[in-house]
């Protein structure tokens, strides 16, 4: 297996880890794993065995490498071999262009555990002179399926028979009649149909979709306008008689095929609440606390720019790695040589930490992967590596590149994720004025974590000094003072609270006119 | 000499065409005897699929003319009448 800490670029994109092909969804009908990553997760085990899917979109929507990696995974995966029929490439630009994602098909082929048949236009000149049917190919296909045993077959695309033929509604009623015989010997198959634009109405032109009406597949090709970016979806339509998910969910064409991302799926359902607690690493904030943070919560901490955020997820990391809980270190701002740096400053060994497994540090421009890229980095690295303490740092440079609802969607899938897995989560997120603070956080996201806590800047007689706050602290008590929060070369300790200052949230203290120091 | 032009009649037992197609296609050999030498062979589908592949055959009936080829039900007088004027 790839080490979960690589860039999941380097992962391949057939699901390795299922033991067989066959699932059994909610209801009864089995289902058939395609072997794309991601997308049997929103199919709810895969696509409706022995049936025909038809799956739907533009031209360089990804329709040919999707139907072929679900035959490639077929034999390489779970021992089921294939057909693939091709109605507009020849086999040999097939195999070549396919050699591309790391598909040996001329082995398969030699093998015999794969088929081509051939359906590409005949260069003979060819006139309908009367009333036909498709009976040669459907024998074809029979043929080709037995001659190879396959129980899976792929037909890309179907939309290109129809222009051959001047009786279109003939067509679709052999291909009705072809659909139905594969259905009777069980085949499972792709059909793939081409949409002429993103905005057409229809599943496919030609009326496709009532010949295999049952399950459809809706790939999406698109501009995204506001970020200039081209973006791949998919979409299940329709699966007759069983669950899928119903969201447009983003799709990439790597190296190795196809990669689904499902969206973060944020739900309360079944999730637990823990009463344990659990150390921030700075005692005097365990106090703050009452005791630290509980254990599958989530804390924001919101500051300017070097006001001590990162050494503070530092402290939290360190320490727990410590005590043997695992940590993932998700930095979107530094380098992995920076943190390092950072961390020996404070007498913290980080670099052996990563070394011995117990972190995970991650630094990643923001910009390389998508929010759903991201995510699922995260997933993988959180399940691999056991981790029990979790930082992003920062969450502001995800929300500069990812639109607003988008971003959203990431922060509380992830949150969601992280609680149901008794993850401890810290959030840092940079806010622009330096001594006024106007709102806790910009991203507007102070309402989903259960702490928040506040790193600012303040002006006491002439001097700039941190201060840190609990702003908020779910289901629990905390210290509502303001603490002057020092940086030295052990790392962040509290001090007491600025007693007989006030206006230490406008960033500019002053002195309470006859307070008196209680000690 | 010329190599034989090959006529083949693609079709199948099981295609509602069959009867129609067998009786077209005695007609046009008939009908082509003595205009050129040719060899002929019908194909049922079903038991030499292989050759549908072959020859790229996706309906029944499809004859076959050298290069040319002719889709559906065929009438042999029309079909005479374009090799006649191709040839």
């Amino acid at each position: 297996m790839a080490d979960p800490a690589q860039p999941v670029i380097q992962g391949s994109a057939l699901q390795k880890t299922a033991a067989g092909s066959q699932f059994a969804s909610s209801s009864s009908l089995l289902k058939v794993k395609t072997g794309v990553e991601g997308f049997d997760e929103i199919a709810h085990g895969g696509i409706p065995q022995g049936r025909s899917t038809l799956i739907s979109g533009t031209s360089g929507s990804g329709k040919t490498i999707f139907s072929m990696q679900f035959l490639v995974a077929g034999i390489e995966i779970y021992a089921e071999n294939g057909v693939f029929v091709t109605f507009e490439e020849i086999p040999d630009d097939i195999i070549k262009n396919m050699l591309g994602f790391g598909w040996d098909l001329s082995r398969y082929l030699k093998e015999g555990k794969f088929a081509f048949v051939d359906a590409s236009p005949s260069e003979d000149e060819s006139v309908e002179v009367g009333e036909f049917d498709l009976g040669a190919f459907l024998a074809r296909l029979l043929h080709a399926v037995e001659k190879v045993g396959a129980k899976r077959m792929a037909i890309d695309s179907i939309s290109a028979l129809f222009p051959r033929y001047t009786d279109q509604a003939k067509i679709r009623r052999e291909l009705y009649r072809i659909a139905a015989k594969l259905k009777k010997i069980g085949i499972t198959t792709l059909i793939t149909a081409e949409k002429i634009g993103e905005a057409e109405g229809r599943v496919g032109r030609f009326g496709v979709e009532e010949f295999v009406s049952d399950n459809v597949i809706l790939l999406h090709n698109y501009l995204d306008e506001e970020h200039r970016d081209r973006r791949r979806s998919i979409e299940i339509l329709k699966f007759r008689g069983t669950s899928h998910e119903t969201q447009d969910t983003p799709l990439l064409v790597r190296s190795d095929g196809i990669n689904v991302f499902p969206r973060p799926k944020p739900s309360y359902a079944g999730q637990k609440s823990s009463t344990v607690k659990i150390t921030t690493g700075i005692g005097q904030l365990d106090q703050m606390l009452f005791g630290g943070y509980y254990e599958d919560s989530v804390t924001l901490i919101s500051g300017p720019s070097g006001v001590g955020k990162t050494v503070l997820a530092l402290q939290f990391m360190v320490e727990g790695a410590r005590k043997g809980e695992n940590g993932l270190f998700f930095a979107f701002e530094e380098s992995q040589e920076q943190l390092y740096r950072n961390a020996e400053s404070f007498g913290w060994q980080l670099r052996e930490l990563v070394k011995e497994g117990k972190v995970k540090l991650i630094c990643s421009v923001p910009e390389e992967l998508k929010a759903e890229e991201h995510y699922k980095r995260i997933k993988d690295i959180v399940e691999a590596a056991h981790v029990k303490r979790f930082v992003i740092d920062s969450l502001s440079a995800l929300e500069r590149i990812y639109a607003p609802n988008k971003f959203r969607e990431f922060v509380i899938g992830l949150n969601v994720y992280l609680k149901n897995k008794g993850v401890t989560s810290l959030i840092t997120d940079t806010i622009s004025t330096l001594l006024d603070v106007s709102e806790i956080t910009e991203s507007n996201l102070s309402t989903m974590a259960d702490n928040v806590i506040l790193i600012k800047y303040v002006e006491v007689e002439g001097k700039i000094k941190r201060a840190l706050a609990v702003i908020k602290a779910r289901a629990s008590e905390h210290d509502k003072q303001l603490h002057e929060l020092v940086i030295d070369n052990k790392g962040i300790s509290l001090g007491k609270g600025f007693l007989g200052l006030e206006n230490l949230m406008g960033g500019s203290a002053k002195r309470i006119e006859g307070f008196k120091n209680p000690e | 000499m010329a190599e034989p032009t090959k006529i083949l009649l693609f079709t199948s037992k099981s295609s509602i065409y069959f009867q129609v197609a067998m009786d077209e296609f005695q007609k046009l050999l008939k009908a082509l005897e003595g205009v050129q030498p040719f060899s002929y062979q019908v194909i049922d589908v079903t038991e030499q699929p292989e050759l549908a592949e072959q020859y790229k055959v996706e309906a029944l009936p499809t004859i076959v003319i050298g290069d040319k080829r002719f889709v559906g039900q065929p009438k042999a007088d029309d079909i005479v009448k374009i090799v006649r004027s191709g040839y």
